[in-house]
């Protein structure tokens, strides 16, 4: 196996956690596998794809105001401070797939309020991380604290061991309108993984 | 009466050579018989080859036991730091070391009737405490120069609790051995023998939890984290050897019993554990297990489920969410969270300054403020004092005998632990009780009219830290300050994640202002720095809010009509750095 690498800048990113007190919408400092991989999947238009990926720089925290419509009674609700990144640059690895190629350079949306004009990004491949022989692994793999976020029943695509984990979920779509949240391992998780998935 | 380990080194109170008393008391011209004597005699077994050695040894198995426990609870191995190097009364606090004291040990005929027959009264530990107190808190354990790193006082409270732990687990330190039958020289050789058969577990755990908190009543969590901790120190009296507001130090025979215990606490709480512990013999034990080999790293959970249906908890994100949302009853707004977050809110306005502030209709800034120990810099920064000490006082090969045992670390505890309530107590007065709410024992929130208030926490800090551990402002530095500043209503979880992201010794962190991060020597000479030219000064900060890169421009331009007075805001900047001044200079212009 092994990962595609590539680089992905974007100008605002609200890579969004639950919205907290109804009013306030922090954003994490990460790229999580639920988030990169529903963004390719509905580029791509491939099911079986697979992708995490990490933030690289420190991005400019922003913040943004604004007042949700109802869309049925189209009244103003509370005001919602959304938390946002500016000048976003970072790494993403796909799973490499013997089944198609992908292009060495995608335009896709990610995370929240992508009707606001948030989440445009542009990934455009680097390399590929060789991890299909033994020596190839132990020269690419490592101990330290993970980088990202991955379900836990995907953690052997990107050949991740976990050591101390640090649990969350992320939210899986089961179909068009529904999901479930499953067990993940979360950054700072002590693992033994590609070097290029660790802090 | 039963042995009272506590007392066993009282004998360290005399003057031998004025009283020409050896301290276990052996020779002591009135003897008594109760089960503390008996163990202040016996609490030694002289090596075979040993000078001086004691005649008392121990007989029995309680006796046999405190001899065990006096060695682990020892500033230095019995082996280590070897040689003529005098003798030092006084404690010789590696991270405060007081010099040209001399120590008033007990001298007269009187003085030892008295202590002779206060031993006679079978008092107990907590009164012995209470009357020697302060000779204790100031006599080495080891009189030793080179030694007389730990007081008497941690001492014998550390032979207490390793007494204990080797008497109420007969399973794991057997001793069938008829101790009345053997010569001092076998005693020795099975002191030796158990010290290499027995063992114990020594654990870190750092306590975590994942509720972040939004509302001032899910401060709570800090309160339920406290009552965890004080919880623990009550189930485990004798097993806590050192702790912070987030972290414990234990030591075990039962590793697993224990970790079942809090495991049980835990999942009741919804908080985690992260775990490295190490098992050795009690001989091999180290302060830090990060240091024994074969040491294992976990951390506990409460159940996690493989899938979790929506609604998930908007707090935690570790748990269902109840299906009926807690609604506010001033906004109206709701809240799907989980039970255990539920009943966290629920705990009621324990923090209540700070409800209060939140009402306020002025908005009022609140500094919070954070310290950090961490345990493996502390470890580190104590070897390397120890070290330095040994050099001083001619110790040959200081690094290889510098070895920092458990009663060093819980030596330390005392002295953080009062430098924490001083530094509490220093900002009440100067900042006012009702604009502090004390949250955990190193946290705070503090009600600020001005950012100019930020650098009276600084100061304090910095006074405080020096008078307490002025051998740590040239080692690496264990503790951490950070000061997040931050109008109320500014979301209380990124206040914290800024918290807790701190890097340097002084973080300062002005949300939407800017940010300090200085190393501990630092900090005494950026509060030195005065501005005069304000001016300029209010020039560059403004620039600063447009273009960071303009303003740097504008602070080297000789062509510009500030240059000359921006002199001292210049060479502020080459000592501290451009981002740090600019802040720094944010907090006094306010």
């Amino acid at each position: 196996m092994s990962l595609i690498e590539y680089r992905l800048k974007s100008e605002a990113l609200c890579l969004g956690e639950r919205i907290k007190k109804g009013t306030f919408r922090p954003t994490i400092t990460t790229i999580p596998y639920s988030q990169i991989t529903g963004a390719l999947k509905s580029v791509v238009g491939k099911n079986d794809i697979h992708a995490t990926g990490c933030i690289t720089n420190s991005p400019k925290k922003e913040y943004l105001t604004f007042s949700p419509k109802d869309n049925i009674t189209n009244v103003s609700k509370i005001p919602i401070t959304v938390e946002l990144l500016t000048d976003v640059e970072g790494r993403v690895y796909i799973v490499k797939n013997q089944a198609y190629n992908l292009p060495s350079s995608i335009e896709l949306v990610m995370g929240a309020l992508r009707t606001r004009g948030l989440g445009n990004c542009t990934i455009n491949k680097v390399g590929e991380i060789d991890l299909s022989t033994r020596e190839a692994r132990i020269r690419n793999t490592g101990n330290g604290l993970l980088n990202t976020r991955i379900p836990i029943e995907h953690l052997d695509k990107f050949n991740v061991r976990s050591i101390r984990p640090r649990y969350g979920y992320l939210f899986k779509p089961t179909s068009l309108t529904s999901g479930i949240y499953v067990l993940s391992l979360f950054e700072n998780s002590e693992v033994n993984a590609p070097r290029v998935l660790l802090k | 009466m039963s042995l009272v380990p506590e007392l066993h080194d009282i004998g360290k109170l005399l003057d031998t050579r004025a009283t020409n008393i050896k301290h276990n008391l052996e020779n002591c011209p009135i003897q008594h018989h109760t089960s503390t004597w008996r163990g202040i005699i016996e609490h030694h077994c002289s090596p075979i080859h040993e000078k001086d050695p004691f005649e008392k040894y121990p007989t029995s198995s309680d006796t046999f036991r405190l001899h065990i426990a006096d060695g682990l609870a020892a500033a230095t191995s019995r082996y280590k730091v070897r040689g003529e190097t005098g003798s030092s009364y006084h404690v010789h606090k590696l991270w405060n070391p007081r010099i040209g004291i001399t120590f008033p040990l007990l001298k007269t005929q009187e003085d030892v009737k008295r202590l002779v027959s206060y031993v006679a009264g079978d008092p107990s530990a907590q009164d012995y405490f209470i009357k020697y107190g302060y000779l204790l808190r100031n006599r080495a354990e080891d009189a030793t120069s080179g030694r007389n790193i730990t007081s008497l006082y941690t001492h014998s409270k550390l032979t207490g609790q390793f007494f204990k732990i080797l008497v109420l687990d007969e399973t794991s330190f057997p001793l069938r051995e008829d101790l009345g039958s053997l010569s001092r020289e076998e005693v020795a050789e099975l002191t030796t023998r158990k010290e290499n058969e027995w063992k114990m577990s020594v654990m870190r755990c750092k306590i975590g939890f994942a509720l972040e908190p939004v509302r001032a009543r899910d401060l709570n969590v800090f309160k339920a984290q406290e009552s965890f901790i004080n919880e623990v120190k009550a189930v485990f009296p004798h097993n806590i050897l050192f702790h912070t507001s987030d972290e414990l130090l234990l030591i075990s025979s039962n590793a697993q019993q224990l970790l079942n215990n809090l495991k049980a606490k835990i999942e009741q709480l919804g908080f985690s554990l992260e775990i490295i512990r190490g098992e050795a013999q009690i001989a091999g034990l180290k302060p830090d297990p990060e240091d024994m080999v074969g040491n294992k790293k976990e951390t506990i959970y409460p159940v996690l489920p493989r899938e979790i249906e929506p609604p998930i908890c908007e707090l935690c994100q570790l748990n269902k969410a109840n299906p009926e949302p807690w609604i506010d009853e001033d906004s109206g707004i709701s809240e799907y969270i989980c039970s255990k977050c539920w009943k966290i809110r629920e705990m009621g306005s324990i923090l209540r300054k700070l409800v209060e502030w939140e009402t306020l209709e002025t908005n009022p800034k609140i500094c919070w403020v954070k310290l950090w120990l961490d345990y493996e810099k502390l470890v580190c920064s104590l070897t390397e004092l120890y070290v330095e000490y040994l050099k001083g006082v001619g110790v040959t090969d200081p690094r290889k005998q510098a070895e920092i045992r458990f009663s060093t670390i819980s030596e330390f505890q005392w002295d953080y632990d009062g430098f924490l309530a001083d530094f509490w107590k220093t900002i009440e007065s100067q900042i006012g009780q009702d604009n502090v709410q004390r949250i955990l024992l190193d946290f705070s929130g503090i009600k600020v009219e001005s950012l100019n208030e930020i650098k009276t926490v600084l100061k304090i800090y910095n006074e405080l830290f020096t008078r307490f551990f002025p051998k740590l402002k040239r080692a690496v530095c264990p503790i951490k300050l950070s000061v997040v500043c931050s109008n109320i209503k500014f979301p209380f979880l990124e206040n914290w994640r800024l918290l807790r992201d701190s890097k340097s010794d002084v973080n300062v962190h002005i949300v939407g202002k800017g940010k300090m991060d200085l190393s501990i020597q630092d900090i005494s000479n950026i509060l030195d720095i005065e501005v005069k030219s304000k001016a300029s000064l209010h020039r560059l900060i403004e620039l600063n809010k447009k273009s960071t890169r303009l303003s740097k421009i504008v602070l080297y331009d000789r062509m510009d009509k500030d240059y000359k007075r921006n002199t001292e805001i210049r060479e502020a900047v080459e000592r501290f750095g451009f981002q740090n001044v600019l802040t720094y200079a944010e907090i006094l212009s306010d």
